[in-house]
């Protein structure tokens, strides 16, 4: 695998590994607002059902109240009417009364201008005249009793009347407050059911579009950790899930890769000195990579670089740099 | 190795931008729909300020004609 093969698997495990995070987070916070709006509208959508089932039985009392309401007036009315009849009657009978009764004062009084005094007839026609009038006014006395009752209870059933228009007031009252209550939570029931169903869908297609990317970075998360394992084993350095050593793994490759290509230029360079071709440098850069020897490698390249820098044109310290070189080689 | 050659290739920005505008408009999507479906529950909670006071009237009435009776005998 080339350098470049290795860089680009590290900066796509890092961006993948960063995705996947992401993705998580957002799969768990979709989930738990998810479910936080479920309960609350499900709550709601049983609290007002519950509310319009109660106004319903509220409704329903209401009904009794009017039809109650609406017996007792009738009831009423009736009593009222024939109270109202009856005083009539009394009132017109006590007027016949104080007319019976002016004739009886107006008889006894004639009597009375008319007897002689000592006359045993005058004597018995005045009192009869006197016990008319007596009867007569008992009769009207009884008579005022009566339409005075009559009045009294004229004027309860009135009143009981009044009340009763109080009351069927706060019956009617009731049933608009009730009605209005009703449609109110009708309207709320329709919209809930409505947002409900609406939050459902893009819920799930969203948890959907969620859990297809998350689905995706945990596939190319796998892939990508089984890449840098087989790098990090060609360097000696074993990655974990544990998000700093898998850093350090990935500067690690990327140290590797550069102490590489630096290797390889150097390689490359000290070849013209050394009458070494690149294809030889390059099969000991393989090998050593291969055999776990990056530090070496890197202790050799300081040291060649070293070397090379120090003794530029002079063929001879690379040529025994090459010895040397080629000693370790065989040895490895 | 091939496993990695074939992430290599499909992973790209292109796709990872393209995962994440996903993810982003599901996000949208979700918090849209419950912002409308909690502005409904608020509705519901403003409502339940306003308590149902209801009591039966027919109470009221028997109270009317026991009075009556007391006061009328009848």
């Amino acid at each position: 695998m080339a350098y470049s093969d290795r860089v680009d698997i590290c900066f796509s495990l890092s961006a993948i590994t960063k995705f996947l995070s992401d993705a998580e987070y957002l799969s768990d916070n979709a989930s738990g607002l998810c479910a936080e709006v479920d309960a609350l509208v499900v709550g709601a959508i049983n609290y007002v059902s519950d509310t319009l089932a109660y106004i319903k039985s509220c409704l329903d009392i209401n009904y009794t109240d009017g039809q109650n309401a609406a017996g007792f007036r009738r009831w009423l009315e009736d009593a009222i009417w024939k109270t109202e009849k009856a005083l009539e009657s009394h009132e017109q009978r006590c007027n016949d009364l104080e007319k019976q009764l002016k004739a009886a004062e107006n008889d006894h009084a004639r009597i009375q201008w008319h007897s002689k005094p000592g006359d045993k007839a005058s004597l018995e026609a005045l009192e009869e005249a006197s016990r008319a009038v007596r009867n007569a006014k008992d009769a009207l006395s009884n008579a005022y009793a009566e339409r005075d009752s009559c009045k009294r209870k004229l004027g309860c059933l009135k009143e009981a009347r009044n009340s009763l228009y109080w009351i069927e007031d706060n019956i009617h009252k009731d049933y608009i407050m009730l009605t209005d209550r009703e449609n109110e939570y009708n309207r709320l029931l329709c919209d809930l059911d409505s947002v409900y169903k609406t939050f459902n869908k893009q819920s799930e297609i969203g948890q959907s579009q969620i859990n297809e990317s998350l689905d995706y970075s945990k596939v190319a998360l796998r892939y990508a950790r089984g890449a840098v394992q087989h790098i990090g084993q060609m360097i000696g350095v074993e990655p974990s899930d544990d998000n700093e050593t898998r850093i350090t793994s990935i500067a690690a490759i990327y140290s590797a890769g550069d102490r590489m290509d630096s290797l390889n230029r150097m390689a490359r360079s000290s070849n013209k000195y050394l009458g070494r071709t690149s294809a030889e440098y390059n099969e000991l850069v393989l090998d050593n990579v291969v055999g776990n020897a990056a530090e070496r490698i890197e202790d050799l390249l300081e040291y060649i670089s070293a070397e090379i820098k120090a003794n530029e044109n002079k063929a001879e310290n690379a040529k025994d740099l090459a010895h040397q070189l080629q000693q370790y080689y065989d040895s490895v | 190795m091939e496993k990695l050659i074939y992430i290599k290739s499909q992973w790209s920005d292109h796709v990872g931008s393209s995962l994440v505008s996903k993810a982003n408009d599901a996000v949208y999507r979700i918090n849209n729909a419950a912002s409308d479906a909690m502005d409904v529950v608020r509705r519901v909670e403003d409502t339940k300020i306003y308590e149902i006071e209801f009591k039966s009237r027919t109470p009221e009435l028997q109270e009317l004609k026991a009075r009556l009776e007391r006061e009328l005998g009848i």
